[in-house]
């Protein structure tokens, strides 16, 4: 008996030390994402999850702790280039840019520790039921299935070059949080929740 | 044959107690919503205009173009019409409101060069499916300009507009024009009939400043008048795409039951 719970123990720390981070969501790629009061999960310092954990290190005898660091917290985006497109001939062109993607494109989640995400068919969502855990909003919720589509029709005179850019502004939820399965802590890392709600398109044109 | 007729006995009970859990579960009744929006398009080849509307049950019927006879628009007491033709209904992001979850479809409408403006201020869409129903909905104000540009004073570089973060509702509130050589002094400037902006000439760009109103706004055209009596027009763009329209929208939304 003594050996089944010395083995459980060994596990459980050996789960809870490591410290590893999650790979990036769609809007880590974005070109630049500012926090006006608070920062990213990627900025996290050391020194702020060593004082952020203290929120969430209390033992309990099952289920997550959570400490949330910004909730809802107003951010704004500068994305990619959504594309670039010349006419080097004599005549207009009416161009049409069908842009297609998966619900999910507008939520993006990540994680560092031992937080997991499960990827399932495109789908990207925290292990072991965080994401419940985090009451979220349904603001924070997205079917999986569907895609949403999106046209956008322009005309490029002769000799241009047209770029559209897109930039806006989102809401991010971010903090820790650890999990104790009979009072040992089995998992604990940074979580983060981030939602688009406004996309600006900027349409540049010049001579070629 | 007692092991029969138990066996029948529990065959029956099971199928009567699925009929009335059945009968019991509370049916979603199926809905959509409109919201008021101000629809301007400038004419030229190939333009579409675009409704967007919200259902909570996205394989109703009505969330198929192949479903559609025929989509009218005209006002309450209908003294102005234009019947156009479906090309195709589009799928948006999806929303919760009054915890109830919507999907957003947009129906993709040719719109017809009528070789003069058309104005509808209290704009309702009659929709008629092939299958006998018929719907109603109140969108909003369409303007449809058919003007000719005769002049490229202005040379344009950039195009963007933000919206009034007071205001909260999916509505630009202005639009940054940057330019490298504008000719010709402006007179003033529409984004649809009868709506003309107040305008700001700036050292490399012009800033359109819309008046506030109660309704959606994200893609309009820009109508430039010179003070030579010229015209320069700038196409439709869609400015702005918002993912929480009816968390924002309140009394703009109008909702309807569906059969």
């Amino acid at each position: 008996m003594k050996k089944i719970v010395l083995i459980i123990l060994l596990c459980a720390f050996m789960l809870s030390s490591t410290h590893v981070s999650i790979g990036s969501t769609n809007y880590q790629s974005f070109e630049s994402i500012t926090v006006p009061s608070g920062s990213l999960l990627e900025n996290f310092s050391d020194d702020d999850y060593a004082t952020y954990y203290k929120h969430v290190d209390k033992r309990k005898f099952m289920g997550w702790n959570i400490y949330k660091v910004n909730s809802n917290a107003k951010v704004t985006y500068i994305s990619e280039t959504l594309f670039s497109y010349y006419n080097d001939g004599y005549t207009a062109i009416d161009y049409t840019y069908k842009l297609e993607r998966k619900m999910s494109s507008k939520l993006g989640i990540s994680a560092t520790g031992t937080i997991g995400i499960k990827v399932s068919s495109g789908e990207r969502a925290f292990k072991k039921n965080l994401d419940s855990s985090l009451k979220l909003s349904s603001d924070y919720t997205v079917s999986h299935d569907d895609k949403e589509s999106y046209e956008i029709s322009l005309k490029v005179d002769p000799g241009t070059q047209v770029d559209l850019y897109i930039y806006g502004e989102g809401k991010l939820t971010n903090g820790v949080a650890s999990l104790y399965f009979f009072w040992i802590r089995t998992d604990r890392g940074g979580y983060e929740i981030f939602v688009v709600t406004t996309e600006y398109q900027r349409l540049e044109k010049k001579k070629i | 044959m007692k092991h029969t007729a138990f066996i029948f006995s529990l065959v029956v009970l099971i199928s009567m107690m699925a009929i009335i859990i059945t009968n019991n579960i509370e049916k979603v009744p199926k809905r959509l919503l409109s919201v008021q929006k101000y629809y301007s398009y400038l004419y030229e080849d190939d333009l579409e205009m675009k409704i967007p509307l919200y259902l909570n049950d996205i394989d109703h019927p009505i969330a198929h173009a192949s479903s559609y006879d025929a989509i009218l628009l005209t006002n309450p007491d209908e003294s102005k019409m234009i019947q156009l033709e479906l090309s195709k209904i589009t799928y948006g992001y999806e929303e919760f409101y009054l915890n109830e979850k919507f999907y957003q479809m947009t129906l993709h409408l040719e719109l017809p060069n009528l070789g003069e403006d058309f104005l509808i201020e209290d704009l309702v869409m009659k929709v008629s499916l092939v299958n006998g129903d018929s719907y109603e909905f109140s969108l909003g104000v369409l303007s449809l300009m058919s003007i000719t540009s005769d002049s490229d004073a202005l040379d344009w570089s950039a195009l963007e507009g933000r919206k009034n973060e007071s205001l909260f509702i999916s509505r630009l509130k202005t639009i940054i024009i940057e330019y490298t050589t504008c000719l010709k002094e402006i007179d003033n400037i529409l984004i649809g009939i009868d709506s003309q902006v107040a305008f700001n000439v700036e050292q490399d760009q012009i800033v359109l400043t819309i008046v506030d109103q109660y309704i959606l706004m994200d893609d309009v055209p820009i109508i430039i008048h010179y003070s030579d009596g010229s015209i320069q027009t700038i196409a439709n763009f869609r400015y702005m795409f918002d993912y929480e329209i009816l968390k924002d929208s309140g009394m703009l939304i109008t909702p309807y039951a569906l059969n």
